[in-house]
């Protein structure tokens, strides 16, 4: 590698390294598997590195190589029946999460339920929802970034928000019925 | 289009609760030694290509030796130095750090001073006599080995996984990012032994690039008296246990071998060490 090369590699992964690692997170990678994830990613973009535009279309490039990752490691966990998402905890951190503060618990639901919404996504709905409400892109960077038209960006975007709220609404009803089976049990 | 608005904007017809989930899913980006140790992960396997590159140069070096009639005990010198140059190849993708993330990260480079000790073995004419049998040098202490035995690299938990690669991913079959816990991270002391004898390895393929053979030997002999306490045990005794082979010692490389894999079942250099085994 030259060293050309070499410095516009290493700038471009060091612009591009939270971005791949959050997207990459987001899509459904597991903790586990970020650090390999992401390097898979940068591997290819380096192959690729004569035939980008360095000007232009890198971050779109690179997010479209996230999201065929994160597809063949999301076709990879179904078929050795894993679930991505809702990993059993080690007993020691289950024990430790038992002994978290109620605030913490709360945020572990939460996070557990937004994980719930996203897996019920396709991974193209997945992709415009989390580019849009977690990176806080505009519509129009993300139809940019994913190389769609901006209708479909809408299109998609409504999708995923409607499969967002029912899994929300699901867990909401879920609560009640709870409330309601303890209220009784008095 | 641009009339979308985030649900994260308190005027979106988002509720408080559908915000929150969103707002537990914007968690921190990952800190800087984790970005440092994927570069130095990528690096690594970056560097494998080339120095693969130098094994097929070493090999028609060889090929050539031996149509100009230089000789048997030349030929088992270049299989010697294939040897190293394949024992790199692994040892730069294991260890994560490679000429290039060296380069990156710039420290003075160690001098180190070839010791000369007996010459059990006679080198072809042409190439400078080393003065230490090739292998008994490189040998590992039981105390080296012991002591590395809890640093062995360890395969990510998924790796495993990976035995059985699917066509869609292919890519995995990499050498996996070490565990992202920071609480692990290395000691700068221990990175430094790390760069150091990757330094002086680097050093010694250069040395077998250029054919300088006994300089590499020489090399590699000083970093085993200068790391005593290897951080990268498995690699060296991978390696030596090439070496053994190659050099006609394959009873030793065989034992070695055995050793190796009922330790390390699970290293990543198994492999390449069952092939040594006698079958």
């Amino acid at each position: 590698m030259s060293d050309n090369v070499l410095a516009t590699f290493e700038a471009l992964y060091r612009e591009h390294f939270a971005f791949v690692w959050r997207s990459l997170r987001r899509l459904g990678v597991p903790e586990r598997d970020l650090g390999d994830a992401t390097q898979e990613v940068f591997l290819v973009v380096h192959r690729k590195l004569g035939q980008l535009d360095l000007e232009h279309s890198i971050a779109g490039y690179v997010y479209a190589v996230c999201l065929r990752i994160a597809s063949n490691r999301r076709r990879s966990a179904v078929q050795r029946h894993e679930q991505l998402n809702q990993e059993a905890e080690p007993p020691e951190l289950a024990e430790q999460a038992l002994a978290a503060d109620a605030e913490a618990q709360r945020l572990n639901e939460r996070r557990a339920l937004l994980a719930e919404a996203l897996d019920a996504m396709s991974l193209e709905q997945r992709a415009v929802f989390t580019l849009f409400e977690l990176e806080g892109r505009t519509g129009e960077e993300v139809a940019a970034l994913l190389g769609i038209p901006s209708p479909t960006v809408a299109s998609r975007l409504r999708l995923a928000r409607e499969i967002f709220r029912r899994i929300v609404e699901r867990h909401r009803a879920r609560d009640q019925f709870e409330l309601r089976r303890m209220g009784g049990e008095r | 289009m641009s009339d979308l608005k985030h649900w994260l904007d308190e005027s979106s017809d988002a509720d408080e609760f559908e915000r929150s989930i969103l707002r537990a899913g914007l968690e921190g980006d990952p800190p800087q030694t984790t970005q440092d140790r994927v570069w130095s992960s990528l690096m690594g396997t970056l560097a494998v290509a080339p120095v693969l590159a130098a094994t097929a140069s070493v090999e028609a070096a060889s090929a050539k030796a031996a149509a100009v009639g230089v000789g048997k005990a030349s030929a088992v010198w270049l299989a010697v130095a294939k040897g190293f140059v394949v024992g790199l190849a692994v040892y730069g993708a294991s260890a994560g750090v490679s000429e290039i993330s060296n380069r990156v990260t710039i420290h003075p480079a160690p001098v180190i001073k070839a010791a000369r000790v007996s010459a059990p073995f006679s080198m072809p004419r042409g190439i400078e006599t080393p003065t230490a049998s090739p292998t008994a040098a490189l040998v590992p202490t039981s105390e080296e080995a012991q002591s590395r035995d809890d640093a062995a690299p360890r395969v990510a938990p998924h790796a495993s996984a990976s035995a059985n690669p699917t066509p869609a991913s292919r890519e995995s079959n990499l050498p996996s990012v070490a565990s992202f816990d920071d609480s692990t991270q290395p000691s700068t002391a221990r990175v430094s032994q790390l760069e150091g004898e990757t330094r002086a390895l680097r050093r010694a393929r250069d040395e077998l690039r250029a054919g300088r053979l006994s300089d590499a030997l020489a090399t590699l002999e000083a970093s085993q008296r200068q790391f005593s306490v290897p951080e990268l045990y498995q690699e060296r005794e991978a390696l030596l246990i090439e070496l053994l082979y190659r050099t006609g010692q394959r009873s030793s490389a065989a034992q070695r071998a055995h050793a190796f894999l009922s330790r390390f079942p699970e290293s990543p250099h198994a492999q390449q060490v069952r092939q040594f085994t006698p079958r």
